[in-house]
């Protein structure tokens, strides 16, 4: 029998509104009451105790990017269908397949064999395409996810609209780029009924959207990615890399807007769209770069520095992707998975993560 | 005057736009009495076409005793399969003392210069800056009005894609004019009022007082992209005709980088008629652009 007692921690699970000291059992890799003669001991004092994180979505070409995730405190990714096929023992990867054929009018996998459908960072742009989609994953029970962006208004865009992208000259894309695709979505998921989440929104607009369908009861979700409520479009003053991420940065109103959707709910989770530069981009300039942004390890970190609580990050990093995916994980009542991320209160860093009641990170220094 | 790199107006202060502005009427006067780059490499290096900047620059580099390498790209360095930053290695490793480089992506220059020693002059970066323009427009019409503080520049034609636009704009409010952007809607940026512009849509009232007009060229391929109504509606609305030219005020000066769309965004009558400062343009963007590459040499 494997017994784990992380104690002293300072506990924060949105799922049970606890947000205190607490200690936490793990025995066998659930969540448990009792039973802790002869466990091995966590000292948590001074630290977080969080659900593991879980990410929406995340682009994994090798097992550095799952490592990457583990840093960050990740017990569960979801990965993208374009991802390389790889397992973890350290990290639940749950792979998403496609909604559509990325080309062409075909329908991607079948909702039966997925738990849910995406095309990544591709939007449908084809309505029909999309209704039949959503018409299938409803009829199967599988949750699909939008990238919304009607290209005829995005174009070549490596910016959004404003006088960060005048100044600098560069193609930029305007919110409606986003709002129309959300909006259309929005009204075919009134017709086929079934889930929709919408990933990485970036607009203040589309944060109105989704918070009047949810008012409607619409059964939708929606995250925001890292890049967009930590950085706004100045970030790309002197051509910053930083800045070419997918989709496009916007204002600071319209981040504004993300920072209050998470607040209120009108968004349920934060993804980190993990991506990793390619490295021949490095000699290209800044808008012949492809978008990518290594946001796994820096996310709580990135996160507490807009100014969220750390009570409003742990839950849009556990509880709130967990009941947009419907799993188990994303909370610690006796009887959840035993997936736990400590992090130290004073400067951040990730301390510990524990995966199904195994010790993934921080082992090594306990035991010495 | 010294210049590390010539990338961009933006930023530049009004002292070093003034050095400037000297050392091209010095040059204009009495022309290069030294030879500041005898026995140095300019290296033009160009992946778009271009006629006029590319000449200019290399008559400049000539008239101050350098040898001029000239190298073009078909299409993007990428295309070749080479990174710009390889092609940029292989120019500098022959060792130029400047390098001018166009590129169609904005921010491309400023790039290189991160990644070079010599100095960098920007010969226009995608839609961002051509700052040897801006300077040269500036210079002109400054050698006409005088100082430029409180005069009223319009700048009229596709600004959004214009990086002539952009460093003209940079240049005149440095120097303390009023600059009025115009333009068809999709082609107007509002996001350059935060640069000190006022952003006027109708023509009409945007040149209204103007002392100068600076007319830019229009992209007929815009059209098929819908961003430009019909050529003869465009120079109806945005054009300098001959009846819009006679009621600018009597001093009021038009100006075009070239090369000009005769009949659409000017008509040829007025690039033809006193007003027009587009020869003069080009003059001065040869002694411009010998000033440029003397502060960086």
């Amino acid at each position: 029998m494997s017994r784990l007692l992380i104690k002293g921690g300072h506990l924060l699970d949105a799922a049970h509104q606890v947000d205190g000291v607490r200690d936490v059992l793990i025995v066998d890799g659930k969540v448990q009451v009792s039973g802790e003669d002869g466990a091995d001991l966590i000292d948590a004092t001074g630290c977080w105790v969080m659900p593991g994180f879980i990410d929406l979505r995340c682009h994994v070409r090798g097992k550095g990017d799952l490592a990457a995730a583990m840093q960050g405190g990740f017990t569960t990714v979801v990965c993208t269908p374009e991802s390389a096929a790889l397992t973890s023992e350290d990290v639940r990867v749950i792979r998403a397949g496609y909604l559509t054929h990325l080309d062409g009018q075909e329908l991607g996998d079948s909702p039966k064999d997925y738990s849910l459908l995406s095309n990544g960072f591709r939007p449908v742009s084809d309505a029909g395409l999309m209704r039949r989609a959503l018409q299938f994953c409803a009829q199967a029970q599988t949750l699909a996810m939008s990238h919304a962006e009607e290209v005829n208004l995005s174009g070549k865009a490596t910016l959004g609209e404003g006088p960060t992208a005048d100044r600098l000259g560069l193609a930029s894309s305007p919110a409606s780029a986003e709002t129309v695709a959300v909006a259309r979505d929005l009204l075919l998921l009134e017709e086929t009924g079934g889930r929709l989440h919408f990933a990485h929104l970036t607009s203040a607009r589309a944060v109105m959207l989704i918070a009047e369908a949810k008012a409607r009861g619409l059964k939708v979700t929606a995250d925001a990615a890292v890049a967009h409520v930590a950085f706004s479009d100045e970030l790309a003053a002197g051509y910053n890399r930083a800045a070419r991420v997918k989709p496009v940065l916007r204002t600071r109103t319209d981040r504004a807007a993300l920072l209050e959707g998470l607040r209120s709910g009108a968004l349920d989770a934060v993804a980190s769209d993990h991506f990793v530069r390619n490295a021949l981009d490095d000699e290209e300039p800044f808008e012949a770069t492809a978008p990518a942004h290594a946001s796994h390890p820096g996310m709580w970190r990135a996160l507490l520095g807009t100014g969220l609580s750390p009570p409003i990050v742990a839950a849009v990093l556990s509880w709130g992707p967990a009941r947009v995916l419907g799993i188990d994980g994303g909370h610690l009542a006796p009887g959840a998975r035993g997936d736990v991320t400590i992090v130290d209160r004073e400067t951040a860093q990730v301390r510990y993560v524990i995966s199904a009641g195994k010790m993934q990170l921080g082992a090594r220094k306990e035991s010495r | 005057m010294k210049l590390r790199h010539l990338l961009a107006i933006e930023g530049m202060r009004r002292e070093e736009i003034e050095a400037l502005f000297s050392a091209a009427a010095r040059l204009r006067q009495a022309g290069p009495t030294a030879k500041p780059l005898a026995g140095q490499t300019v290296a033009n290096l160009f992946f778009e076409p271009s006629t006029r900047t590319r000449a200019s620059f290399e008559l400049a580099a000539q008239a101050l005793g350098a040898q001029v390498l000239n190298w073009s790209a078909q299409g993007s360095s990428t295309t070749k399969g080479e990174t710009l930053l390889d092609t940029v290695r292989n120019i500098v490793a022959m060792g130029p003392k400047v390098v001018v480089i166009r590129h169609p992506l904005s921010g491309a220059a400023a790039f290189v210069a991160e990644h070079v020693q010599c100095a960098v002059v920007n010969a226009g970066d995608g839609q961002h800056e051509h700052p040897s323009q801006g300077l040269l427009d500036g210079f002109t019409l400054h050698n006409r009005l005088g100082a430029l503080s409180g005069k009223r520049i319009a700048i009229v034609g596709d600004i959004r894609h214009s990086r002539v636009a952009r460093s003209n704009l940079h240049c005149l409010t440095a120097l303390g004019a009023e600059v009025v952007l115009c333009g068809p809607p999709p082609l107007l940026p509002a996001g350059l009022a935060a640069c000190g512009a006022r952003v006027i849509c109708d023509m009409d009232q945007a040149i209204e007082g103007a002392d100068a007009v600076m007319m830019l060229r229009i992209q007929k391929e815009r059209q098929a992209q819908g961003l430009l109504p019909k050529p003869e509606e465009y120079r109806r609305r945005w054009g300098m005709t001959q009846a819009r030219a006679a009621k600018l005020k009597e001093t009021a000066l038009v100006m075009h980088p070239g090369p000009i769309n005769r009949g659409l965004e000017l008509d040829g009558e007025v690039a033809d008629g006193p007003r027009s400062l587009v020869l003069e343009q080009v003059r001065n963007g040869l002694v411009m652009r010998q000033a440029i590459l003397e502060a960086c040499a």
